[in-house]
């Protein structure tokens, strides 16, 4: 047994397909977990992050219980920060309360939203941090033995039978952001898997790339309806009121890191400010300077400007680099209704003639399911995505899932402002879903919402059938 | 696939799925027996030196199945990504793992494409495979033969590019045939027809070296027909003869540093190419005077296109009557590929 002062662990997302056989889904880490792990282990604390995903990825006799024979801590973390680990991070805690007395304490966005709640309905958490987490889960060990768990910011805490919340608040500033180390994944069982995993769907298969996730700031400065981190949103949670960046030196840092331990793609998913794109040309201009060999995935967040596309090919190796974009409708009046960086459709064409230009492999996300949509919008998008896989052969990835409903968006906030009628309310909600999907039972709801437009069904049945009818080999052909 | 090798040894991808190679996963199921699974093995044999990995070498591998219905792992030329110290060592522990692969999946065939000389610049498609390395940058020892024989590896065979300016091949043949067969027409294909006359041409015996007759896995297979890019000889009844060319794609990595042009297919129409490459053909006869008159069309479309130099791969050394026609016509022999096969025991 080996005795180590915290343990983070990693929930994941099950689904039983047949008493046999389970799948693994939604197996990204939030990328605050390893600063979190490595802030502790610099200030002395013996830290290790299990993924418990990954583990049973790599022995499949792999159980929690056998994990817990092996390694005890007085302080186990949780994260919860997407809502599709609703079940499994409750199910960690509730082992975790079985096989010993540790302290138990979630955190992430979800946890946080929910976390009244979550502290009300489950003895086996006894505490939730809200918002960002890495400062306060620091506190959190040194106040944990005869301190005083008020003095824990952002803290809300069992207190015999009551709940209550610490009278400290910390909200990262940017320096603070700089004194993280987002690259130490040697704190987490199994990085070098971990790396292999490139999607959040994703699984153990041989691949090509090895991929790592880089925080380059935190925080949004417009509100998509649909979007459970944007500006409300993130204010509610975190208490930022506009996006912070890290310095590009940190950022610099983080990949030449990534570099050293052979991850060839680094995923780059900030983009707060359409009309100030200067961060990134000084940045793209640092990782040229310091010659460091890597591939991106590049998730613009609005259209950009011909220069800074010229400036993402000549900074990154190509071999796995690729710039994503979410027009989510073919609609305009649908886009605008709902995406907080509006574009007309001649502006993405134009934008998709630039990247055609510069040669840079482009990956497009639609959805169903937004607000006011009716089936008549989304033709327009079908007509979109056939049009783009006629037009534009480099686009790599065209497809279109259904929303999901995702605590703290405006959507869930004012369902009937946006014309929605919720299905999942509460955390109970997600939790029972996911507790469903884990058993293999049937549900009430896999997205959580209908529109005033649109029944659940038409919603998934929607995105099928653009996938059915968009992509296909033969448009290739006929674009050559 | 590590980032290394395409900084140092630039290459195209033309194979299955080449859309997804910017999203780091290229998926393609090989068939065999009644089992399924993936094609493409990537290969990197690194170093730990101070707590520091270092990739040393890269082979790209993949199965097949060959005309006798066997299951192969194929590889394709082995490339340094750093020094080449304790090289023998580093092949020697390659091939171990490759021969454990080869034996997990019940392959008992290994195979090694092994660029023995080249001459000039080689144009694109550069292997047998879907993988074309830049062969100005690679670095060819011919020791690493020697180890591969010490591993049991023999010659199957041995494949001969040839290269010659345009203009010249054309005056030369224009001399030779000037009034050609009325026995048959030569027509340039569409894809729709390429398709339609596939099986067909796989029955012309006189032909371009390839891995294996068994579909689906064709170098060729996911290459666009560019116009004037594939030609027909036929007569009445039947198809006498098929040739076809592409030009050199690797041509655009000077330019646009890409590993998967395709996805581009627009540039293929406006790039100023110079090279281009025949790169299969086949005959019902060893009729020169058919041969010839394919080649004319390939020339004259070439020659259209701004094009300065032909290539001509994927001649068997054994293929004594093509390769007599192309070294009577002036034709230089800039490349000779071997492929060399081991028994798995």
């Amino acid at each position: 047994m080996k005795v180590l002062d915290c343990i983070l662990l990693h929930p994941t997302t099950h689904f039983r397909i047949s008493p046999y056989e389970e799948r693994l889904r939604y197996v990204i880490m939030p990328m605050g977990y390893i600063a979190s792990a490595d802030l502790l282990e610099r200030e002395g604390y013996d830290v290790r992050i299990f993924h418990t995903g990954l583990e049973h990825m790599c022995n499949p006799y792999f159980t929690e219980e056998e994990m817990f024979r092996r390694y005890e801590a007085p302080v186990v973390g949780i994260d919860l920060h997407w809502y599709s680990h609703a079940y499994d991070a409750i199910r960690l805690a509730k082992l975790i309360k079985q096989v010993s007395n540790a302290f138990v304490v979630l955190g992430g966005f979800t946890a946080s939203y929910f976390a009244e709640e979550i502290l009300s309905s489950f003895n086996c958490v006894d505490a939730v941090i809200c918002g960002e987490a890495e400062v306060p889960l620091l506190e959190l060990m040194k106040h944990r033995v005869n301190g005083d768990p008020r003095e824990v910011p952002n803290l809300l805490y069992r207190d015999g039978g009551s709940i209550k919340r610490s009278r400290r608040r910390y909200i990262a500033t940017m320096q603070d952001l700089d004194q993280l180390d987002f690259s130490n994944l040697s704190l987490l069982e199994n990085w070098e898997k971990y790396i292999k995993l490139t999607c959040e769907n994703d699984d153990l298969r041989p691949k090509f790339k090895t991929q790592g996730w880089i925080c380059i700031g935190r925080g949004c400065s417009v509100n998509c309806t649909y979007c459970g981190g944007g500006k409300s949103a993130y204010r509610n949670l975190t208490g930022h009121g506009t996006p912070i960046f890290r310095s590009k030196k940190k950022v610099v840092e983080t990949l030449a890191a990534f570099e050293d331990r052979k991850i060839s793609c680094a995923y780059i998913d900030f983009d707060p400010y359409q009309s100030r794109r200067k961060f990134y040309h000084e940045l793209f201009a640092m990782i040229r300077q310091e010659k460091i060999d890597i591939s991106s995935q590049f998730l613009l967040w609005s259209l950009s400007d011909k220069q800074l596309l010229r400036n993402f090919k000549r900074t990154f190796n190509p071999l796995y680099s690729t710039i994503t974009l979410s027009p989510e409708s073919g609609s305009e009046y649908i886009r605008k209704l709902n995406k907080g960086f509006y574009y007309d459709n001649v502006a993405l064409f134009h934008w998709l003639n630039h990247a055609k230009d510069e040669m840079i492999p482009i990956e497009l996300y639609f959805t169903s399911g937004l607000s006011w949509e009716t089936k008549d919008h989304f033709e327009d998008t079908i007509q979109l995505g056939r049009k783009i896989v006629k037009d534009y052969p480099m686009v790599v990835s065209n497809v279109c899932n259904p929303i999901i409903m995702e605590p703290g968006c405006p959507r869930f906030v004012a369902p009937k402002e946006y014309g929605i009628s919720l299905k999942f309310r509460r955390f109970a909600d997600f939790y029972d879903t996911y507790e469903r999907f884990a058993n293999g039972l049937p549900i009430r709801s896999s997205l959580g919402y209908e529109t005033n437009q649109l029944s659940e069904t038409e919603i998934i049945q929607l995105s099928q059938r653009f996938n059915e009818l968009v992509t296909t080999y033969d448009d290739y052909i006929n674009a050559c | 696939m590590p980032l290394k090798l395409f900084k140092a040894t630039p290459f195209i991808y033309s194979g299955p799925d080449f859309k997804s190679l910017p999203c780091g996963v290229i998926s393609d199921v090989v068939s065999h027996r009644g089992r399924q699974f993936e094609r493409f093995l990537p290969i990197t044999v690194s170093s730990i030196e101070n707590n520091h990995v270092t990739d040393r070498l890269f082979c790209f591998s993949f199965f097949y199945v060959n005309s006798n219905g066997e299951l192969v792992l194929f590889l394709t030329h082995p490339c340094w990504l750093s020094d080449i110290s304790e090289k023998s060592f580093l092949i020697d522990f390659l091939l171990a793992n490759v021969e454990e692969i080869a034996r997990s999946i019940d392959s008992r065939f290994i195979e090694v494409e092994f660029h023995d000389k080249v001459i000039s610049k080689i144009a694109f498609p550069t292997s047998l495979s879907h993988l074309s390395y830049d062969l100005d940058k690679i670095h060819i020892q011919r020791d690493e033969l020697s180890i591969l024989t010490r591993h049991g590896f023999e010659e199957e065979t041995a494949i001969l590019c040839y290269e010659q300016k345009i203009f010249d091949t054309e005056k030369l043949l224009r001399e030779k045939f000037h009034s050609l067969s009325k026995d048959y027409i030569v027509t340039s294909t569409n894809s729709t027809r390429l398709q339609q006359i596939k099986e067909k041409k796989k029955m012309l015996p006189i032909r371009s070296y390839t891995l294996s007759n068994e579909m689906p896995f064709i170098a060729s297979e996911n290459l666009p027909v560019l116009p004037n890019t594939v030609f027909i000889a036929h007569n009445e009844n039947d198809i006498v003869g098929f040739i076809r060319w592409f030009p050199n794609l690797l041509e655009l990595l000077q330019t646009d540093s890409t590993p998967t042009p395709l996805l581009f297919p627009y540039v293929l129409k406006i790039h100023p190419f110079k090279h281009g490459k025949i790169f299969e053909w086949s005959l019902k006869t060893e009729n020169t005077e058919l041969f010839a008159a394919l080649l004319l069309h390939i020339l004259q479309a070439m020659k259209r296109q701004g094009l300065d130099i032909c290539q001509i791969t994927n001649v068997c050394d054994k293929h004594s009557f093509i390769k007599n026609f192309l070294e009577h016509y002036g034709f230089q022999k800039i490349h000779r590929m071997k492929v060399l096969r081991k028994k798995v025991t």
